[in-house]
């Protein structure tokens, strides 16, 4: 294990003694160093509309064997891995989740099903844009919710870090007023030819323009190229043998846990991924899901695996705009749907649990006799999150228009 | 707020850049954030200043002028030595003032002018060497200074 100089000043007696008993020079590099332990999110948005009967299945509902005739993944049985991982006796995993098995059984991970926006809608560009603004029904919000919450809880000692989105452009969910990155490739985020006359002269520039948004913007990404220089990304090497996936979204989660061990004032981390959206042969045990959902898995793990004990102050909370039809088309595929169901991992969290008020998938219970109906917010969870793990008090300005009651909590979140 | 699409264009067009391989710019139109022809929302990309002004995007912004600028980009090719004329290549002050007459038609804001001219005896603008009294100025880098000037960012 690589010790640094602040892990040793945090973990040795030195710290015991108390600050009073520390030579100024000590005292100074605690004093600078960030707040190591403040909370932290991950938000995942899964863009093109999950089947989440596919991911998180209802095997002890027996129309969803009914109506998917070619597609259901089977009951679980014993010994044999092409079947449903059994989580509580109705509920399981896709085959291709089995990475995520020990950390729900280490109670570190929870399933919340049966939850979407209440919208209607079936667009999946409306969907996507109520979810990001934390709005559904209304087109005229234009910040993001993660925003807000930025904007909620001020910071005086926020760095350019503190809300970043690992891809090219800043998502709907992070846009605002609050000052947010959008970082494509950490290894790439720095300035091409000589150091002094760029940085030193474009700097300058910036600082000097009469436009405020550009002056702004220039601002955060001098000081963001000056804080990376200090991490050196090229060189990381994840721990704990977490093995990412090699693609983008591997890539970003490791770029997330990267930053946070880095300290740079990380808080809210954003990422996607793209392709779930699955209308012709979806496939079931394999298939076109089934590749989605392993890199899924396999990402998620190894982020939790790399992160190691730092977990405790990290919550991760994945979501899609809405689900998929109960029954399976005629293309051995899923049309746009409504509830679906959301991950949440963190040491904070109340894991090891299917959390859900089943609406029931017979004629008569299913929303419009055809997609599983939403029987939980999510705007209640990501409430809860914001509310009992970052400790955010503003949810009202959050989610405007929507009452979320602390009662109504699921309890997702140890606090 | 000029888009990606609208940024590129107009720095090949400035540079009068001859690009017989289009594919390496399309994706420096990716990279600021507007990837071509895949745009998700149907409404198609944004015509907001705000859409295109963040960090990560900012910072591509600039080092797309500077790789174009300096001829390093793949596909395209630059002659600034035609674009500036000769004697911009012995005296960086000329070259400058070109640069900023060819690519903003001598809009400039006094300090970003101020910033510009306060660069120009860096050693890696000057390109001297103590066994030549013959300066080279980097005519590229200066270019890529004035194209990465927020002047040049507005439409």
């Amino acid at each position: 294990m690589n010790i640094s100089r602040r892990y040793f000043i945090k973990n040795s007696g030195l710290a015991m003694l108390g600050m009073a008993a520390l030579p100024a020079f000590l005292q100074r590099a605690v004093a600078a160093s960030t707040t190591p332990n403040k909370k932290k999110m991950v938000v995942l948005f899964q863009r093109g509309a999950m089947d989440g009967l596919n991911v998180v299945i209802p095997f002890g509902e027996r129309n969803y064997y009914n109506l998917r005739p070619t597609i259901a993944i089977p009951e679980p049985r014993r010994g044999n891995t092409d079947t449903v991982i059994d989580l509580d006796g109705f509920f399981g995993l896709h085959p291709s989740l089995a990475p995520l098995l020990p950390i729900y059984q280490r109670r570190e991970l929870a399933i919340v099903h049966a939850v979407g926006s209440p919208d209607p809608t079936r667009s999946h560009f409306d969907a996507q844009d109520f979810m990001e603004s934390g709005t559904p029904g209304r087109k005229a919000t234009d910040d993001g919710w993660l925003n807000r919450a930025m904007q909620s809880m001020t910071d005086e000692k926020a760095t350019p870090f503190r809300a970043v989105a690992f891809g090219p452009y800043l998502p709907r969910t992070l846009q605002g007023t609050a000052p947010a990155v959008a970082i494509p490739d950490l290894k790439q985020f720095k300035m091409y030819g000589p150091q002094q006359t760029v940085e030193g002269g474009f700097e300058a520039m910036y600082a000097q323009t009469v436009d405020q948004a550009l002056r702004g913007v220039g601002h955060e990404t001098f000081e963001a190229v000056d804080q990376l220089k200090k991490i050196n990304p090229d060189k990381y090497q994840p721990e704990n043998g977490a093995d990412y996936p090699k693609n983008r979204f591997g890539q970003s989660l490791m770029e997330i846990a990267e930053l946070f061990k880095a300290d740079v004032g990380l808080e809210v981390a954003f990422l996607d991924s793209g392709g779930w959206d699955h209308h012709v042969n979806e496939g079931a045990v394999q298939g076109q899901l089934a590749n989605l959902l392993r890199d899924l898995g396999q990402g998620i793990a190894a982020f939790h695996q790399d992160m190691g004990d730092r977990m405790s102050d990290v919550v991760f909370v994945s979501m899609s705009e809405f689900g998929r039809t109960a029954r399976e088309n005629g293309n051995r595929g899923t049309d746009h749907g409504h509830a679906n169901c959301m991950f949440v991992m963190g040491g904070d969290i109340k894991g090891g649990r299917v959390y859900s008020r089943w609406p029931g998938m017979s004629e008569g219970q299913l929303h419009d006799g055809r997609d599983l109906a939403v029987t939980t917010d999510y705007r209640s969870i990501l409430g809860e999150i914001l509310s009992r793990h970052m400790r955010d008090d503003n949810l009202k300005t959050v989610f405007p228009g929507f009452a979320n009651d602390p009662k109504q909590f699921l309890k997702i979140v140890n606090s | 707020m000029k888009t990606p699409l609208e940024l590129v264009a107009s720095t090949a067009r400035a540079l009068g850049a001859d690009v017989p391989v289009s594919l390496p710019l399309a994706q420096w139109v990716g990279r600021m954030g507007e990837p071509l022809f895949l745009c998700q929302p149907p409404t198609g990309y944004s015509d907001k200043s705000e859409t295109w002004v963040n960090t990560g995007a900012l910072l591509n912004r600039l080092n797309f002028a500077l790789t174009f600028a300096g001829d390093k980009m793949a596909g395209t090719s630059v002659d600034l030595k035609t674009l500036l004329g000769q004697p911009s290549s012995a005296d960086p002050a000329i070259a400058l003032d070109q640069s900023i007459q060819i690519f903003l038609a001598g809009d400039i804001a006094d300090s970003t002018r101020k910033t510009l001219e306060s660069r120009l005896n860096d050693p890696q603008i000057l390109q001297a060497r103590l066994d030549d009294p013959v300066k080279q100025v980097n005519e590229g880098l200066i270019a890529g200074l004035v194209l990465g000037a927020p002047e040049f960012q507005r439409r």
